[in-house]
């Protein structure tokens, strides 16, 4: 199955999911649990997603200078609510591992 | 049409234009992330640029490039994306009273662009004014701005990708990505925080399952924590 068709596939689910309730069920509450539940679905699959990326493929243990990163990132994520100071910070820490030589 | 009509939304198409190029210019780096991460695979680079307009969201766009380099099959593909955009049918929730009087076919346009943004910009625009389609043009603007710009912001990242990649290689990129998505989610309450706790410590822990099928069992855990947390805490 081609790259293409799995991400038109995805478009065509995120699509399903934006329009649905617009078109169908605009005038009704959504169920609570699922209300609540999906308050949880971002923090918990990005944090997750972060996570996995942090373990070198074929690896068992985080990389040390990616989850400095990550810290670096997550601070500055924390105190900033910039996406920019975010990149700017992890990037910054990557740099001075690497300059270091660790 | 008399012109004072024709300038009246004209008016409202581009202050929600000009409202959201701060937001947009803020998510740039995040689209060109994504853009870059897709460089660095073996997709097809207009099948990657696809992924911008047609999905049009960073967590699922990432999810999607991330999974599909790393040979998931298509199905856990699509489940996963749906899992990451179920969020996608509250933005629904939180815009379908402000849209009831528009047509079905609006309805149905103006849905392919929400996204937190555009729902921020649009629902706060449709509070402070009574005539919808001021706020529906306003929407419109707003959302066409962000899809532009995040369209330039992903084709930049797969252009320049190559060379990024040279200087600063596409793990930390991914990693940072992935971060500056799930900082915002989290900090929003003490449950949100203990899903995204929970999860990356499921993903760890879970990280050796094949197919990154750990990715979405560490999700359900961190959802599971949040609303564990959350009746805990009612």
């Amino acid at each position: 199955m081609s790259a293409l068709f799995v991400v038109v596939s995805c478009a065509a689910v995120t699509f399903a999911l934006r329009a649905s309730v617009v078109v169908a069920l605009g005038e009704r509450p959504v169920p609570a649990t699922l209300r609540r539940a999906s308050g949880y679905i971002l923090p918990a699959t990005m944090s997750a997603l972060a996570a996995g990326a942090l373990v070198p493929a074929g690896g068992s243990a985080p990389d040390l200078r990616l989850v400095i990163v990550a810290l670096a990132g997550t601070i500055a994520a924390v105190r900033s609510r910039s996406v920019a100071w975010t990149f700017l910070a992890g990037l910054g820490a990557y740099g001075v591992l690497a300059v270091t030589g660790v | 049409m008399t012109s004072r009509t024709r300038s009246s939304r004209a008016t409202a198409f581009g202050a929600g234009a000009r409202d959201m190029t701060p937001l947009a210019g803020a998510l740039a780096p995040l689209g060109f992330v994504i853009g870059a991460t897709a460089a660095g695979t073996a997709m097809h680079p207009l099948v990657a640029l696809a992924t911008a307009p047609l999905i049009f969201g960073a967590s699922a766009q990432l999810v999607t490039i991330r999974m599909l380099d790393s040979g998931a099959p298509p199905v856990l593909i699509v489940a996963t994306v749906a899992l990451v955009g179920a969020r996608l049918m509250l933005y629904g929730a939180v815009m379908a009273p402000h849209w009831q009087g528009a047509s079905r076919r609006w309805k149905l346009v103006a849905s392919a662009f929400l996204v937190e943004p555009t729902v921020a910009l649009g629902a706060a625009r449709a509070e402070r004014t009574a005539d919808e389609a001021d706020h529906r043009r306003y929407y419109l603007g707003a959302a066409i701005a962000l899809w532009f710009a995040w369209l330039a912001a992903t084709a930049a990242g797969l252009l320049l990708g190559a060379r990024a990649s040279a200087i600063v290689p596409d793990d930390p990129l991914r990693v940072l990505a992935f971060v500056a998505l799930a900082v915002p989610a989290a900090r929003a309450s003490a449950s949100g925080r203990r899903a995204a706790l929970a999860a990356a410590g499921a993903a760890l822990l879970f990280a050796g399952l094949p197919f990154g099928t750990g990715m979405l069992v560490a999700a359900t855990v961190g959802v599971a924590a949040g609303l564990w947390h959350d009746g805990g805490a009612t």
